[in-house]
Order: structure tokens, then sequence, then C-alpha cells
């Protein structure tokens, strides 16, 4: 396999130099060098130089995916120590640009996580993260309450 | 100087008026989050805006075929269901739930088990009672009653086909256990048309416990031919409306639950049958071997999909992939602990309906 290095710039014009197997790993990028080999610089318009930068580091750990299930336990490991160090509003970050830029993995990966972290959200904390407006009238909101009041009595007893 | 003071003032209102949150969060993202969390979170947050309500309401996530799940009491059906698709961070060999909402309808009439119900056909399935099919849309909540296909028949078999290219809906009717030269069809849609007879080529009977599988635009079921005690795959082509015939291995067991028909790929159009002769012939013999699990059918990643007839809260539905022999295994203790089911399921019967996709047509 040929080293080829691509250029992918940010939406702040952060520039990334990565080699063209890691580069592929964002299909839109494999995309675009299907329709036209000679690109060798990328600009990368909805995602930020810091977000990009976590998607590449993704792509790098993930780019030759073994079979052998001693390296899908340590890639597995590796993924969960890799979306420990971000905060909810990062990872919404990422599962845009996941989505964006086309990476399954992550994708599936942020997803998991994104829902392991709000599984015990209140519908407030999910309006603020999500910036979500409530368009419920108040009769309206405490009726779907009262309708799924099953779902409330845990989650707003705080925990001792 | 009046004129000026309104000026400003309304200026100010205007600037004041901040643009409306548009909320950008793309929809089939939250639908990807939601779908991996627990029936409990989902119902907490119905309550977050309306938004999150309709897609926390909707069937299936979009655009994803599911696995729908009936389960019927008395003349009441539950309806719920659940992703079939296989989550790469889902460990194979593992237990997971979901957290789907549930539906309830009420029908007129006791959905039983003597009849095999038809798969999901591009959203519909369809049924039988007392001689009449009826199809249902569980996205719609809709359910309608056709006119009796014909009166000297008492008993039927209903088969239900979709062609791809007109994007029609039809029902084929044979007489049930016996054999026939004619079948009668019926194209749905907005000019509710009448029954049609059309010549069966050759005559054949269809299997009683056959509940056909419909292929792009082809409807596949086990017949034997008339005169002759030869069980074959009859294919009844939606749109012609022309019956085929394909032979059978000589071995073949007579079972349809665990045959199933699939194009083996999308080019060559070549048939393969797939016959899971014997499950205790398969690895994984001893995981299942003494359950009461039955194969419904294949998911489009080529997954077998055994589900138990019956529910109770330990069921479970299992997900089979022959090629990389692994299996994932579908928790029904959350769809069925919902208080609605819990308090009115006395006659836990459960129906699945592989791949089903949701569809807007109206019935």
């Amino acid at each position: 396999m040929s080293s080829n290095k691509i250029v992918l710039t940010s939406s702040d014009g952060e520039s990334f130099e990565v080699e063209e197997v890691v580069a592929r790993k964002l299909q839109i990028v494999g995309h675009m060098l299907e329709d036209d080999c000679v690109i060798n610089e990328i600009p990368l318009q909805n995602v930020t130089g810091d977000i990009l930068s976590m998607v590449i580091e993704y792509c790098k750990t993930h780019v030759d995916e073994e079979e052998s299930e001693e390296a899908q336990t340590k890639l597995k490991t590796w993924d969960e120590e890799f979306m420990k160090k971000f905060d909810i509003k990062t990872l919404l970050q990422i599962i845009l640009a996941a989505n964006y830029l086309n990476v399954k993995g992550l994708l599936d990966l942020v997803s998991q996580t994104i829902a392991d972290t709000i599984k015990d959200y209140t519908p407030e904390q999910i309006r603020e993260v999500f910036g979500v407006e409530n368009d419920y009238t108040e009769e309206e909101e405490a009726e779907v309450r009262k309708e799924n009041a099953w779902a409330f009595d845990e989650a707003d007893t705080p925990k001792p | 100087m009046e004129a000026q003071k309104e000026k400003r003032k309304f200026s100010k209102r205007k600037r004041t008026q901040s643009p409306k949150p548009t909320s950008s969060f793309p929809l089939d993202l939250i639908s990807e989050i939601l779908l991996r969390l627990p029936e409990k979170s989902v119902a907490r947050f119905r309550c977050v805006s309306k938004l999150w309500l309709s897609i926390t309401t909707r069937n299936v996530v979009v655009g994803l075929p599911s696995l729908l799940l009936c389960f019927t009491e008395y003349e009441n059906l539950f309806v719920s269901s659940i992703p079939q698709h296989h989550h790469s961070l889902q460990d194979s060999n593992k237990s997971y739930s979901s957290s789907q909402p549930i539906d309830r309808y009420h029908l007129k009439f006791l959905l039983h088990n003597n009849f095999p119900l038809t798969e999901s056909v591009h959203g519909l399935i369809c049924f039988q009672e007392s001689a009449t099919p009826i199809v249902c849309n569980p996205s719609k909540r809709q359910c309608l009653t056709l006119p009796k296909p014909r009166k000297s028949w008492e008993r039927l078999t209903v088969f239900l086909g979709y062609d791809p290219i007109e994007g029609k809906h039809k029902v084929m009717c044979l007489p049930f256990r016996r054999s026939s030269d004619v079948c009668r069809v019926l194209t749905l849609g907005p000019a509710q048309e009448s029954w049609r007879t059309v010549k069966t080529k050759p005559t054949h009977c269809s299997d009683y416990h056959t509940s056909g599988r419909c292929i792009k635009g082809v409807v596949y079921y086990i017949a034997y031919v008339y005169g002759t005690d030869v069980w074959v795959v009859m294919s009844f082509d939606v749109r012609s409306e022309k019956f085929g015939m394909i032979q059978l291995p000589s071995d073949f067991h007579r079972d349809p639950l665990i045959a199933c028909v699939r194009k083996t790929t999308e080019t060559d159009g070549k048939m393969t049958l797939c016959i899971l002769e014997d499950a205790e012939k398969h690895k994984w013999s001893n995981e299942i071997s003494n359950t009461y699990l039955k194969v419904k059918g294949i998911t489009h990643a080529g997954e077998f999909i055994y589900v138990p007839d019956v529910v109770r809260k330990s069921s479970y539905i299992l997900f089979y992939d022959p090629v990389r022999n692994s299996f994932r295994r579908f928790e029904l203790k959350g769809v069925i602990e919902e208080k609605s089911v819990l308090n009115n399921l006395f006659y836990r019967m459960l129906h699945a309906f592989p791949n089903h996709v949701e569809s807007q047509m109206s019935l």
C-alpha cells in the first residue's frame, strides 16, 4: 500500500496531514478520492479542527482492523478509554462529525456512548444538551408526564 | 419625533425577539441514540418535546427494517417492533434488550394461530378470520376486512405480495388443503377492486403450514402438484400473475418453518434453497435444542430469526448468523414488562414479522 499523504482541512482552517489509508476511513473522503485521484488536499466544511483531530485519532487506531480476538479486545478497550475523555457536548459534536464524514464504526461507538451517558437524564437536561425547544403547553406536558410517570420514579429521586 | 420613537421601539422589539432555537440535531441521529436506550429512558424522553414524542412513538426507527412483534389477548392486539439490525458494538453471543413503545389495538375479532399469518410485506400483514382475509397496516393502525374470495371456499390459504414496480399490494387466495386450478387475486388500493380469478398452472395444493414469502415481487410458497406427491416451491409473480414451479431437493423435509427461499445474489437471479434440515445439526444446537423457538425468517443481513410461540417473562428471540456461527439474543423482558402488557396479557401468543418496514399506505 502506498503511503500517499492527504491533507484534510477543517472549517476553521486547521490542516492535518494523514496517510491515504487513514483518510479513506472517512467515507466522504473515500468517495472524493474515487471521483478524482489527484486530490491531495480536502477541505471539510462542517467540522472544526479540534473535533477533526479526534476523528483522525480514531481512524488511525482503527486503520487495520485485525480479525483476531486479541486485537479486537485491545481495540475495544482503546475505544472505551477514548470515549471517557469527552463530555456530552463534545460527544454530540463528534457524532455530528462522524455522521458528516461517514465513519461507521465511530458513529456506532459514539451513539452507544451518548446513550449510556444520557440514560438517566431528565427531560430538562435533554432539552438543554440537545438544544430542543419545549413546545408542549403546560397541560400537554403534564399529560405526557402522567402517561409516562413510571419512567420518572427513580430518575427524580436523587441518588444517595 | 413621534414616528422616530415608534420606529425605534419597533426595531428594538424585533431585536429582542431572538431567532427561534431550531434544533438542528439530525433526526436520524436522535433515532440512532434512542435505539440504544432502555425503555424507561425512552419513555421519559417523550416529555422532551412534541418532536421527541413523535420519534419515540414511531414504530420503526427511520428506514431500518425491524422485527414486528404482535402479542394477542382476546380481542386485543399489542404491537411493538424491535430493531433487527446488528450494531457493531453489540458483542456477538450476547444478550440485549430494547425500548420500543407498544401500541395497543382493539380488534373486532379473535386472532388465532390456526392459520398462518403472512409475513410483513412492504409494511402490511394479512391474516384470515372465517374464510375472510384481513389486511392490516400496523404503522397506521388500520385493518381492512376484505370480501370473501369465494363462497364455496370454507377455509383459505392467504398470501400477500408486493409489486415493487407499480408499488401495489395484491392478496392471493387458494382453498385450504385442497387442490385447485384457480386462485383469487385482489389488488389493494384506493379503488377497492374486487376478486379476480387467475388460473393456477399447474394445479396444486399449498402446504397447510406455508405462509409464503414475498421476495422482489414474487411470492414463494410450498405446495404439491395435483395428482403427484411431489413437493415443490411455487412462485407467483405479483405483477404478471403468472405461476412458476421450483423443484425441491429429493431429501427435502417438508417443514416450511425451517425452509426458506432466498436469492443468493442480486445479479444472477438464481434461486437457492436454504434448508435448515435439522436444528441439531447446527453447532449451537446445545444452546437452544430443548426450547420452543422456531425459525420465523431471515434478516437482510442473513441472520436466522428464532422466535417463541408463546411469551413468558424469560423469553427471548435469537438471531443466528450461520456464516459467522454467532448469535445474539434479544430478551423480551423489556417489551413485556411494560405495564399495559403485563396487566392485560392473559394469553400471550406471539407473532413475529421479520423485515417489517413502515408503510404510509391507507387501507
